[in-house]
């Protein structure tokens, strides 16, 4: 204790106190005591308790005394007071946090022998201002083992990029220290909530631990948990109301288990990142009886914070990881897909220098020739329109353009392809005369791309429609196969980059599944959209592009 | 009479050409688009020799070697992995095969290793 903490409640005292160190020297003394001994109380401070005595070998002797006697014996100091020999009752108390390590301090009290011996009121007031004193100590002691909860869970929430282990080690550092039983469930992409850890203090809970882990919440239930999830707002439960479980419950089962807990607090905090809730955490007490407080409820939304901080960091490295790995597939496919064309010119360069083939066959290799070249540029310049997408360079030459012009020559272009395939090819033009401002080469490529994908996805013998057609505000271009469809958990990424490459290349198919990327751009680019239709696998798939007949300036 | 070099390739232009070439060389050959055909002539016919592509529609190459080292009559004919995937190597290492090439075909190679086999 300080010189000034021991004034600021000594001084109120109706009686004489000092406070002594280990080696006997009066650190500080009250205001009754100096009045008592008719000095100042500065003036005391810093001289030995003997030399405070008369006799100083009685106040070396008593403290010699203190020093080995536990609960410290009182004893008698006699100390001149205005010149006449006083005898004063002597009582020492230890002050605990010092006992527990650092320097030893007394307080000592010093009572006139001839006055009372004994005041009851007095020690009312010193027993209370020595639960204070615990409570205070109690307190910085909480304190410091909740700095050390949050840094022993800040170093678990750093250790790894596992989502779902760093949540499991905040579950596990959080029982006992902070709770009797946690919880922490995730919101998933799905709207879903998956319980992620469950942990309990008492182990022989274990079976009711299980039992409530197969009940995550659901996310309509009337759980309170639903609603934390749901506005991303803490609550506190300082008391839980026996009449709220069957609230809480999913069935008689999970009542009963809810019961057998027997919580007795709780708290729930949301997990929160830029601005969106991520999941929760679940705080309860039950056996210890603790009661939480709002101390305890800003400590564990400091934790969540943190949480949210490694969840968010975790699910943003995941992403980064992903891209990677889908741009690495990318350039895999890319260099399988050049190879392909190169392979069979390379085979029929050799055939040709061998010299052995008819005339027939020769004219037979230069045009796989020429195809394989043609294939390939196609390859470099879609990777070069991808290229000047990504980095924003890639510019329109708009004019007025005829819609039947452009789809005529696309048609054109992938006849030869549908033919080779047995492909039938049908064109509905219903706006004939419309246009539309565009670049042409652009546009023939939207639906150059949209045909030859669904030339490339349907079986031989089936069929490829585009109809083209008029409406109050816009053209539309429909396309229409009857080739294999798209399965719906694939329907939302069609247009996505790299994508179709890591879907269909073991199918067979070739292709960078870059054309579809090329399209939507190049669509939005000229103010329109495009949307894909499919019923599913197997059920062939309708593009939709709509164009604008007035521009967007 | 010469055993047959089976080419397994999905390409059928490349596959064309390399037939051709190698029949002019005065190998027997035969054709197979994917996996699955390709066992279907190894019931059929001879084989001293299979070329065999891995990213196949229909049956692959990886899924074929499976298949043909669990049967016994087919076992111990040997196999040249001919992929355009530059990566498979050290994957192509488990298949146990006796040729490795990635595209494109090297041709002295791919003769001399024809000539060791038929």
């Amino acid at each position: 204790m300080t010189p000034d903490a021991f004034r600021s409640f000594a001084d109120s005292l109706p009686e004489g106190m000092l406070l002594v160190s280990g080696d006997g020297t009066i650190l500080a003394a009250n205001v009754r005591l100096a009045e008592c001994l008719q000095q100042a109380p500065e003036a005391l401070v810093g001289t030995p308790l003997a030399a405070l005595s008369l006799d100083g070998g009685e106040a070396t002797r008593l403290l010699d005394e203190w020093s080995r006697n536990s609960p410290l014996p009182p004893g008698t100091l006699t100390v001149r007071v205005g010149g006449e020999p006083t005898r004063f009752r002597a009582e020492g108390t230890v002050l605990e946090h010092v006992a527990q390590g650092g320097d030893r301090q007394l307080l000592v009290r010093l009572i006139p022998k001839q006055g009372p011996e004994q005041d009851p009121e007095l020690d009312e007031q010193l027993l209370a201002l020595t639960e204070d004193r615990k409570r205070a100590e109690a307190e910085r002691a909480g304190s410091a083992q909740r700095w050390q909860f949050l840094a022993n869970a800040s170093t678990a929430l750093g250790s790894s990029l596992d989502v779902d282990q760093v949540l499991r080690t905040i579950a596990r550092l959080s029982v006992p220290a902070l709770a009797d039983w946690c919880t922490v469930d995730m919101l998933e992409a799905d709207g879903s909530v998956r319980r992620v850890a469950v942990t309990h203090a008492d182990p022989t809970k274990r079976d009711l631990v299980d039992m409530a882990a197969t009940y995550p919440p659901d996310p309509q239930g009337k759980h309170p948990r639903t609603s934390v999830l749901r506005s991303g707002r803490s609550l506190l439960f300082a008391e839980f109301p026996d009449e709220s479980l069957p609230q809480m419950a999913a069935d008689e089962r999970h009542l009963a288990a809810l019961r057998s807990l027997a919580y007795r607090s709780a708290m729930i905090v949301a997990i929160k990142a830029r601005g969106r809730t991520l999941g929760a955490l679940t705080f309860a007490t039950a056996e210890s009886g603790r009661r939480y407080g709002p101390d305890d409820l800003a400590l564990v939304e400091d934790l969540a914070h943190r949480a949210a901080l490694a969840v968010d960091n975790a699910r943003l490295y995941a992403e980064a990881q992903e891209a990677n790995r889908v741009k690495d597939e990318f350039l895999a496919t890319v260099s399988h897909e050049l190879r392909t064309p190169l392979s069979s010119m390379m085979n029929w360069i050799a055939l040709l220098r061998q010299g052995k083939i008819g005339p027939e066959q020769v004219s037979r290799g230069l045009e796989v020739l020429q195809r394989s070249g043609e294939a390939q540029a196609r390859l470099i310049d879609d990777i070069l329109d991808v290229s000047r997408i990504v980095s924003g360079r890639l510019r329109l030459q708009p004019q007025p353009v005829e819609l039947s012009d452009v789809v005529r020559d696309a048609v054109d272009t992938v006849r030869p392809a549908a033919d080779a395939k047995r492909v039938r090819l049908e064109v509905v033009d219903e706006a004939a005369g419309t246009r539309v401002l565009g670049d042409p080469a652009r546009l023939q490529q939207v639906v150059w791309n949209l045909l030859a994908n669904g030339v490339k996805f349907t079986p031989e013998g089936g069929r490829v429609s585009v109809l083209v057609e008029r409406k109050a505000q816009e053209t539309r271009i429909v396309v229409t196969d009857t080739g294999e469809g798209i399965a719906p958990e694939f329907l939302p990424f069609v247009f996505d980059r790299f994508r179709q490459a890591e879907r269909v290349a073991n199918r067979g198919h070739t292709g960078l599944g870059l054309g579809l990327a090329i399209v939507k751009h190049l669509v939005e680019a000229h103010g329109g959209s495009v949307e894909a239709q499919s019923e599913g696998r197997g059920s062939g798939a309708t593009f939709v592009v709509r164009l604008p007949l007035v521009p967007p300036r | 009479m010469r055993k047959a070099v089976l080419i397994v390739e999905d390409d059928d232009s490349a596959r064309e050409a390399l037939a051709a070439f190698l029949a002019a060389e005065g190998y027997p050959v035969s054709e197979a688009a994917n996996g699955r055909e390709a066992l279907d002539r190894l019931q059929q016919e001879a084989v001293g020799l299979i070329l065999l592509d891995l990213m196949m529609p229909v049956m692959d190459g990886w899924e074929f070697r499976a298949v043909q080292m669990r049967d016994p009559m087919l076992a111990a004919i040997p196999v040249m992995v001919i992929t355009a995937d530059a990566s498979a190597r050290s994957r192509a290492n488990n298949l146990g095969v006796q040729g490795y090439m990635t595209k494109p075909i090297q041709f002295p190679q791919l003769l001399a290793f024809v000539d060791r086999y038929c």
